[in-house]
């Protein structure tokens, strides 16, 4: 069935589930069916407007409860309670961007080793990230986590330190194509002197920092990290970064460069406020567009989180952490400061022999409830009722072929379910977003 | 009735093994045991006659009534227990503990034969001597066996020469059933060679010979329950117990667990004895098999020192433990894996970094001896921030070999590490780590101290971590709390009397020996149990109501328990002969 938005286009199951994969991380039949029902333009607007979880609802995610649970120092704890905050899908907007800029300001555990500053940057990303841009790189620039991560604690006059500030523009805020040069690096490490952490708080030790005048970008005037951090925001590149990003997480790996800079414009022009620039995004006719369907490689974390989140499974939190780190993405450990490489570098032999391992045996041995993923069916109707779910799209004569011969010669028709369940999770089209 | 009687039995006929096959009649004619029938290829041989008064009482028994109000324990059942009694009432026409104590009261055994698609279970039951009860009890289970076409009756014939007096097969292919060989034995099995296996053994009346020691040893502890396995059928199998039978190559397993129960993973046979008494539970374990060579450097000398230490009430946990680490290391390249050697070598150049190099990580390793005392009691903070989940400190007591030249070693190495770890603290600007000296009689008793957190900041696990460490009279004492240190420091020099005493005499000292006050322990757990169950919330998923449940579940099992104690004994030379007897002592609610 099709339905028309108060914009006049139609929308079905299959724009639906693009909806919810690509602003979320996916959603049950139910969810789609009521996103159908009530158009794109009424699912945008809930999928934006909730951007708060309910700590009512898991309080043994808030408070002091897990603030306790942080005191045993157990990095696992922190790892389950961001996938529970992702399964339970309440506010999925809010967590696909938390997991985009986890990436985009990536800081590994393996180096910082302390779980309370991870679960502050992690707060941070959450609390801000769909607000201004400009606050949050300001905020990130002090937050304890990323100054033990790029050594901020060794940055002082006469032996500055620049991993802060080689990131601050090649990943953080211009691009490696960004226009900056050396000497800017060197320059604004200078002006980032003397910011450090004591007892997990940033501290600005006037001691330790360069008080003499930067030049960045060839224009001096620059005296504080924060005069530094503001140039950076001021550079034409900034937000043609920020907005390509955005772009590569909500429509394609590879946006076009108009897009990019009609966003780009858009952005540093309302506020350098990320929730409305991806409202935007997911409003513009190139979030609906054939191009930008299954156009995107999931990455591990998004791949086991809508196949959980799709088939309603009840997986233990930490498993699902332990099934994409295997797949090659672990929560709070990214593998360097660029993050995860992602799109393509997702699926390697060993990687691409991972996800079929964990989506199999989800699929036949432990984890999936066939009736309430995909409704009562025989099996007949196994590969339609699975199909619906996890490929709405559609399946080409091949596939279909390949799943009614597995329904057929399955035992029973449940059997019949979990193997054509089981054919689709290791299809290569499930693995698109 | 304990074991010991039929066990004893089964070994006054078990020199029959090496005699040619005894016939039918003589094989019955012996006063025999269970075990007799288990299959030749068996693994696993369980046998139990501890059933008999649960059997008896039913729900009325003290456990089961007990088990049953253990929060949490009823709703986690799909059906209430007297359903289901009333469920078997209804099938068998008789009382379905009445039929199920007539049919094994004399003893009930089950072996398992292990296949690719998993154990086959062939169960042995023998029955109470009262007849008109046994038949009544026989006669009901088979009857409602046919009645729900389970099985049928087949003519005993069929097993000529094997002493069947009647028989029962499963219905279905390639399915064997009951069978019934003597006035009150019956074996079931799965399979139909298993079976013949089990009928063709006891009528030759042997026991597996390697099973024959662990008899033995049951035996003579008096067990209700023994169970008995072929370790090496097990991994000849490919069963998952690669871990498991590579912990005599692991130098973590050796350490952690010690040389005997390490080895349990290299013997070809263990078994284990349960004596369930009225106020103890006690588990004796013994493990035998092929000899290790040069493995015995491990396990200590006839002669051994008398325990640094005795144990006091206030202790949560004592420890006595042979770990002969210098050993370890200079025989790394035998006793080792070659996959575990790596890890070795870097484990023993980070220590190098603190003592001075590597040579001096080996001498310092080497020159503390192998009879450690551990001791771990709560520590009353207070000099120190108490910390959000406070632990019980770790203390480890230990004499020095060459104490002139090794105190000055070990001292260092405490002094280093400390200062390594603060410059990494001073790294992430975290609270730093102050290192400190008080003398104590005369020794000087050093520590290392953190800074208090920041106002409101939170007291994190590292607060439990104030080490100290101290050499007194050639005893090197180290601990993960400094007064926990000085209070051991203080029981060596007998400041509280507690000095350690000459040994009883008595029986050889064990190698290993761990007590634990089951209420001090449990009060622990009672402390977390917030902490616990909301990490079993979080980390495993569980739902919060069944977490709570499942922790009260466990503290009201921790709470019945006063004691609990480990100790260890064995060779590896000229044989493979480990034991382990772990003894759980109980409390009256």
């Amino acid at each position: 069935m099709r339905h028309t938005s108060t914009a006049g286009a139609s929308f079905d199951a299959a724009d639906a589930h693009h909806v919810l994969r690509r602003v979320g991380f996916g959603a049950d039949a139910d969810r789609v069916e009521r996103a159908v029902d009530e158009g794109l333009d009424a699912t945008l607007d809930q999928l934006l407007g909730a951007t708060s979880h309910d700590p009512a609802e898991t309080p043994h995610l808030f408070g002091d409860g897990f603030d306790r649970i942080l005191s045993l120092g157990d990095l696992t704890a922190l790892q389950s309670r961001w996938m529970a905050l992702l399964l339970g899908n309440g506010a999925p907007l809010l967590e696909r961007v938390t997991l985009m800029w986890h990436d985009h300001f990536a800081t590994s555990n393996a180096k910082v080793g302390d779980v309370r500053l991870m679960h502050r940057q992690n707060e941070l990303l959450r609390d801000r990230g769909l607000g201004d841009f400009r606050a949050l790189l300001h905020a990130m620039a002090k937050d304890p986590a990323m100054l033990v991560w790029l050594d901020g604690n060794q940055n002082r006059v006469g032996s500055p330190n620049e991993n802060f500030a080689r990131e601050v523009m090649e990943l953080f805020g211009l691009g490696i194509e960004g226009g900056y040069t050396e000497g800017d690096i060197q320059e604004a490490a200078r002006a980032f002197s003397g910011w450090g952490v004591q007892g997990r708080k940033f501290v600005f030790r006037e001691e330790h920092h360069d008080r003499g005048e930067k030049r960045l970008f060839g224009r001096g005037g620059v005296r504080s990290g924060e005069d530094a951090i503001d140039r950076v925001l001021a550079h034409p590149a900034c937000p043609r970064w920020i907005a390509r990003r955005l772009l590569e997480e909500f429509v394609s790996p590879e946006p076009e460069a108009e897009l990019v800079a009609r966003h780009a414009r858009a952005l540093a022009a309302d506020d350098w406020h990320v929730g409305r620039a991806i409202e935007r995004i997911v409003r513009d006719p190139a979030f609906l567009a054939p191009s930008a369907r299954r156009a995107r490689i999931a990455g591990p974390v998004e791949l086991v989180a809508r196949t959980l989140i799709s088939t309603r499974a009840d997986v233990a939190p930490l498993d699902a952490v332990r099934a994409a780190g295997v797949m090659g993405q672990t929560l709070f450990l990214p593998p360097s400061v660029k993050g995860w490489d992602g799109g393509r570098t997702w699926i390697d032999p060993g990687t691409w022999l991972a996800r079929h391992n964990w989506l199999t045996e989800f699929a036949l041995a432990d984890g999936l409830d066939g009736s309430a993923a995909f409704g009562r069916t025989d099996r007949a109707g196994a590969p339609d009722a699975v199909a619906r779910v996890l490929l709405p799209d559609g399946i080409d004569d091949e596939m279909r072929a390949s799943l009614e011969r597995a329904a057929r010669s399955a035992h029973s028709d449940g059997h019949a379910v979990h193997r054509v369940a089981a054919l689709v999770l290791t299809s290569p089209e499930y693995h698109l977003a | 009735m304990p074991i010991r009687p039929a066990l004893l039995a089964a070994l006054a006929a078990a020199p029959a093994l090496a005699a040619p096959p005894q016939s039918p009649t003589s094989a019955s004619g012996t006063p025999d045991a269970l075990v007799r029938f288990a299959p030749d290829s068996a693994a696993v041989w369980i046998e139990s006659r501890a059933h008999g008064p649960l059997l008896e009482e039913g729900l009325e028994h003290p456990a089961v009534s007990a088990l049953l109000e253990l929060p949490g324990v009823r709703e986690s059942l799909d059906n209430p227990p007297e359903d289901v009694l009333l469920a078997g009432w209804s099938l068998l026409g008789a009382d379905p503990l009445e039929v199920a104590h007539d049919l094994t009261a004399d003893g009930v055994g089950v072996a398992f034969v292990l296949s690719r698609r998993g154990p086959r279970p062939v169960l042995v039951a023998r029955g109470t001597s009262d007849e008109d009860a046994y038949e009544d009890a026989l006669e009901a289970v088979t009857h409602a066996l046919v009645n729900i076409q389970l099985a049928k009756p087949v003519s005993a014939k069929r097993c000529k020469g094997l002493g069947v007096l009647e028989a029962w097969s499963f219905t279905g292919t390639r399915r064997a059933g009951l069978a019934r060989v003597d006035e009150r034995t019956l074996i079931v099995a799965q399979d139909p060679a298993d079976l013949e296996d089990a009928l063709e053994h006891g009528r030759r009346g042997g026991i597996p010979k390697d099973m024959v020691r662990h008899l033995q040893a049951a035996a003579h502890g008096e067990a209700d329950v023994f169970a008995w396995f072929d370790l090496d059928r097990f991994y000849e199998s490919g069963s998952d117990l690669d871990e498991f039978s590579a912990m005599p190559w692991d130098p973590g397993a050796q350490i952690f667990l010690g040389p005997v129960l390490s080895h349990f993973g290299g013997a070809s046979e263990a078994s284990v004895a349960l004596r369930l008494g009225g106020n103890a539970w006690t588990a004796e374990l013994l493990g035998t098999g092929r000899a290790r060579k040069g493995a015995d450097v491990l396990f200590p000398d006839e002669e051994r020192a008398d325990a640094l230490l005795q144990k006091l009430p206030s202790d949560l946990a004592y420890l006595e433990l042979h770990r002969d680490v210098g050993a370890l290391l200079a025989n790394r390249t035998d006793l080792v894996g070659a996959r575990k050697l790596p890890g070795l070598a870097e484990a023993v150049g980070n220590i190098g970094l603190l003592a001075g190099g590597p040579d001096a990580a080996d001498a310092l390793i080497a020159a503390l001896e192998p009879d450690w005392t551990v001791l771990v009691h709560p520590i009353e903070f207070g000099e120190t921030p108490t910390p959000d989940v406070p632990l019980p400190a770790l203390t480890l007591v230990a004499r020095l070999a060459d104490p002139e030249k090794n105190e000055a070693r070990f001292l260092q190495a405490f002094q280093s590490g400390a200062a390594l770890i603060g410059a990494d603290r001073a790294q992430k600007g975290e609270p730093n780590v102050l290192l400190g000296v008080e003398m104590m009689s005369g020794i000087p008793v050093y520590k290392a101290t953190l800074d208090p957190p920041g106002e409101g900041a939170a007291v994190d696990l590292a607060y439990n971590l104030s080490p100290g460490c101290c050499v007194i009279d050639g005893v090197a004492v180290l601990g993960t709390h400094y007064r926990a240190v000085r209070s051991a420091a203080e029981r060596l020099r007998g400041g509280h009397d507690h000095a350690p005493k000459p040994a009883a005499p008595g029986p050889r000292r064990g190698i290993d020996r761990v007590a634990i006050d089951g209420p001090a322990f449990t009060e622990l757990l009672a402390q977390n149990r917030e902490l616990l169950t909301t990490r079993a919330v979080l980390v495993e998923g569980k739902p919060r109501d069944r977490a709570e449940a499942e922790f009260d579940l466990v503290l009201a099992l921790a709470k019945r328990i006063g004691r609990i104690e480990l100790t260890t004994d064995g060779t590896v030379r000229p044989a493979r002969n480990l034991s382990a007897r772990l003894t759980v002592e109980l409390v009256d609610r």
